[in-house]
């Protein structure tokens, strides 16, 4: 009696490479052609910057000194007292 | 060496960017800094630029062809379209940009009424041809295929999409013997090019089929 745990091992052939059917017939492939733009790109080249010279406006005085704010100068000192002093510095003999 | 050109790339964005904070309302300064960016590969940033020089100057000649070129590297097509619409006054850039557009959008017709065009103010423009090529291809229209892949191997001898599209129409026809000569002078040209290999052997197959004796047909009852 054969154990039933026994068991006849049968190995499995390996799939075969197997020759394509001979109505078959391979096609050929198609190319990729791309669509290309470089005809633009090289149009795009750096040009000389120009700058056009601002034209300056010329405004009355008036409208110039209230741009400006300018102020009035203070006030001046009176008449007799002099603003300011020369002192001349005094000569010294040197002792020899 | 690569510090060198680090250093030579940041003096040129320096120098651009500096020109438009300087000139804000000059068109050139905003096209200038726009092709710098274009040239980087820069194309999102370059767009608005172009698109502010085109604003700026509205006659401004490089500005829309730039703008479309952008447009076209980001795949909005359309938009391209209607920039370069806008600009084809006379066959030019823009006649030619405005066919690619056409073509992307894959409204071949009238694609290659702009390409003949342009073609006729420059009729060895290489690339002109190729995407013809393409077009031709796409359409299967063999017979303009042949004609377009044949002007540009005249024009350009080593150009390989000439050559696929020559050996494309060989394929087709089962010219054996032409299509090998195509194919093996392209996996010359491109080595890389795996069509060009399995096309070969096939169009090799072919020939030597042509010279295997085939088995006596036997009578069926």
């Amino acid at each position: 009696m054969v154990s039933p745990k026994r068991q006849i091992v049968i190995p499995i052939p390996r799939p075969q490479l197997v020759s394509p059917p001979v109505n078959s017939v391979e096609q050929p492939k198609a190319f990729q052609f791309a669509v290309s733009w470089r005809t633009l790109l090289a149009q795009l080249q750096v040009v000389e910057v120009r700058v056009e010279p601002v034209a300056v406006e010329i405004v009355p005085r008036e409208t110039a000194a209230r741009a400006l704010q300018v102020v009035d100068p203070p006030p001046l000192p009176p008449e007799d007292e002099p603003a300011w002093e020369m002192v001349v510095p005094k000569m010294i003999r040197r002792p020899s | 060496m690569i510090d060198a050109i680090k250093s030579e790339w940041t003096d040129e964005a320096l120098s651009h960017f500096s020109a438009v904070m300087a000139n804000p309302d000059n068109a050139d300064a905003h096209y200038n800094l726009a092709a710098w960016l274009a040239g980087t590969e820069k194309w999102e940033a370059a767009a608005p630029e172009f698109g502010r020089a085109l604003w700026l100057n509205p006659r401004h000649k490089l500005a829309p062809i730039g703008l479309g070129a952008c447009l076209l590297q980001m795949g909005r097509f359309e938009e391209a379209l209607e920039v370069f619409t806008q600009a084809a006054s006379d066959p030019g850039p823009a006649w030619f940009g405005k066919a690619v557009a056409l073509q992307m959008l894959r409204r071949f017709d009238e694609a290659e009424g702009a390409y003949e065009l342009f073609l006729e103010s420059e009729p060895n423009s290489e690339e002109t041809l190729a995407n013809l090529i393409a077009l031709r291809a796409e359409t299967h229209d063999l017979e303009h295929l042949r004609e377009h892949s044949q002007k540009l191997l005249s024009a350009a001898p080593n150009s390989t999409a000439a050559l696929q599209g020559l050996a494309t129409v060989a394929l087709e026809r089962r010219d054996h013997h032409a299509a090998a000569k195509h194919c093996d002078r392209i996996v010359q040209l491109a080595p890389d090019c795996l069509e060009g290999w399995h096309n070969l052997r096939l169009a090799l197959d072919g020939i030597l089929s042509a010279f295997t004796p085939k088995p006596a047909a036997t009578e069926v009852d």
